[in-house]
């Protein structure tokens, strides 16, 4: 079979389509009847239960909502269009990716939940600020800090509504502009309305559907092409290196791709949407076990995708959109119902994400706003702010993917490294060397900002590997240089 | 070809197994924690 011979597979809409827009509207009614559910019957209005949850969530609601949170437009999207693009290479990224989950699990998630409780804190930013509170540094950090994380939680809410556009013009073809508002708006409402809670219980319904799309497509898509042999074989014909862990590379240009990737995967330490399951579970001694389920779920989702990019690239050849391949291959090789099912599934993933990205900045903006610029406000009206930077987070969200700056892949990168950097290396210092000072954390979050986006600009081709050695660099060489912590509060 | 070139099937055996090394430290966890002699500190 020819590339590319399949493409025509894809059909104009037929009166069958009805059927998987039928279920992608009601999934999005179920969605928001979750969140007006939690509104009226979960306390949300004191802030902490808005944003953690009560800090009681389980086990499996915190691996599989984990999964969904941090899957969606990076798994059914980016990462195909590595693999449609590069192949097999992007494994290196999943290997990588795996081993500093786990470090996350085993030695940030434990005393981060600990330290957490002690000190209340709410976000990884809060966190930060909280462990210096009574100095100056600890004020600067929480400024620096918080606009780290909205510049990037923007962006990153800005690429999941770009998935959105694609998945929905590509599978449902509807048109990306509205698309991009109906994905915008529904994640914005009814992350307003249940906060944590709506967002938990929603992932974990996401994370079953996710899951099942992963398992489905790459088997139908195989299948189509004639088997495992035949889409080895088409692979191999099409592009020899499709299939290589190498890449088809060898010497220096080996060794600066594996370092992007790994330099890339790291950016797993600093997610605080991520970071904010570990404050919400029942008891660190509840880690280890969420570890397992989400390592678990975690290998699927940066595994497969890559298949699906493949086994897209062989049906429907080179000139097909990388990104949009595993939302082709939906509409065609599933029947309408369940196309329509996978689909609400997988936009339910993306929305997820996004929700958890906008109440992280929420979060982070409201504290400080309450701790620097008005300090005698109530919960109600914290809240009630909580709730308008989420719409406005949601806004500059839309634009962003109505201006499209970079590919999906790109914009996550670009976020996924920045919040790394940030607020994640700053935090794994704290929680594993006790030597680690509040100007060492001042400085590595300014400039992880700075660092990340001047990697990006300056020196493209060697994003993000730069970033992390300088950021590294400062964060021990103040440590060094400054005075061993004194008010640190846990 | 049939079958994934050996660095590919190297690498895919990895990210097997950071799972299952994830499970063991969770059972060693688990052990620990219901060791009377080595009992973990919130438990």
């Amino acid at each position: 079979m020819q590339p590319g011979a399949h493409r025509q597979m894809t059909q104009p809409l037929t009166p069958d389509m009805t059927g998987l827009h039928l279920t992608f509207g009601l999934f999005l009614l179920v969605l928001l009847g979750i969140g007006a559910y939690f509104y009226r019957t979960t306390d949300t209005r004191r802030l902490a239960d808005y944003m953690l949850a009560g800090r009681d969530v389980g086990v499996w609601p915190i691996a599989i909502s984990e999964v969904a949170s941090v899957a969606s437009g990076w798994t059914f999207f980016a990462w195909v269009g590595v693999g449609f693009t590069t192949g097999l290479h992007g494994l290196w990224f999943s290997l990588a990716m795996l081993l500093v989950v786990l470090f996350m699990y085993r030695y940030v998630g434990p005393p981060f939940r600990r330290t957490s409780q002690t000190l209340n804190s709410q976000t990884v930013v809060d966190h930060l600020a909280l462990t210096f509170h009574s100095t100056a540094t600890g004020t600067a950090i929480r400024w620096v800090s918080t606009i780290a994380v909205v510049v990037f939680m923007i962006s990153y809410v800005g690429a999941q509504l770009i998935a959105v556009g694609e998945a929905l013009d590509t599978a449902l073809e509807l048109p990306y502009v509205a698309a991009v508002l109906t994905g915008g708006i529904a994640v914005a409402v009814y992350t307003t309305l249940g906060g944590f809670s709506a967002s938990v219980w929603t992932d974990v319904v996401q994370g079953v559907l996710v899951l099942i799309a992963a398992l489905l497509l790459p088997v139908a898509a195989i299948a189509s092409v004639g088997g495992w042999s035949a889409f080895l074989a088409e692979a191999t014909a099409i592009d020899p290196t499709l299939l290589s862990g190498t890449g088809g590379m060898g010497g220096g240009a080996l060794v600066l791709a594996l370092l992007a990737w790994f330099t890339f995967a790291m950016g797993a330490i600093g997610q605080p949407h991520a970071l904010m399951r570990f404050q919400a579970i029942r008891s660190d001694t509840l880690i280890s076990k969420a570890a397992v389920i989400a390592l678990s779920f975690q290998a699927l989702r940066l595994t497969v995708p890559l298949f699906i990019g493949i086994a897209g690239r062989v049906l429907y050849g080179e000139g097909a959109e990388p990104e949009s391949a595993a939302m082709l291959m939906l509409a065609d090789l599933f029947p309408p119902w369940l196309a329509g099912v996978l689909l609400a599934g997988i936009i339910g993933a993306i929305l997820s994400t996004s929700d958890s990205m906008m109440i992280v900045a929420s979060a982070d903006l409201t504290k400080l706003y309450r701790t620097q610029l008005r300090a005698h406000v109530s919960e109600g009206t914290l809240l009630r702010l909580g709730r308008l930077i989420v719409g406005v987070v949601a806004a500059l969200g839309i634009g962003l993917a109505l201006w499209r700056p970079g590919t999906i892949f790109d914009i996550i990168e670009f976020a996924f490294v920045g919040l790394g950097v940030t607020v994640g290396l700053p935090l794994a210092a704290l929680m594993i060397w006790p030597r680690t000072t509040g100007p060492a954390v001042l400085a590595t979050v300014a400039i992880g900002l700075i660092g990340t986006i001047g990697n990006l600009y300056l020196f493209p081709d060697l994003f993000p590997i730069l970033v992390w050695p300088l950021a590294l660099a400062v964060l021990i060489g103040t440590s060094l240089l400054t005075r061993k912590p004194q008010a640190r509060a846990a | 070809m049939n079958s994934l070139p050996p660095e590919t099937w190297l690498l895919l055996l990895g990210i097997l197994v950071v799972p299952l090394l994830g499970y063991a430290l969770y059972r060693l966890d688990a052990a620990r924690r219901s060791s009377p002699d080595d009992p973990a500190p919130d438990a």
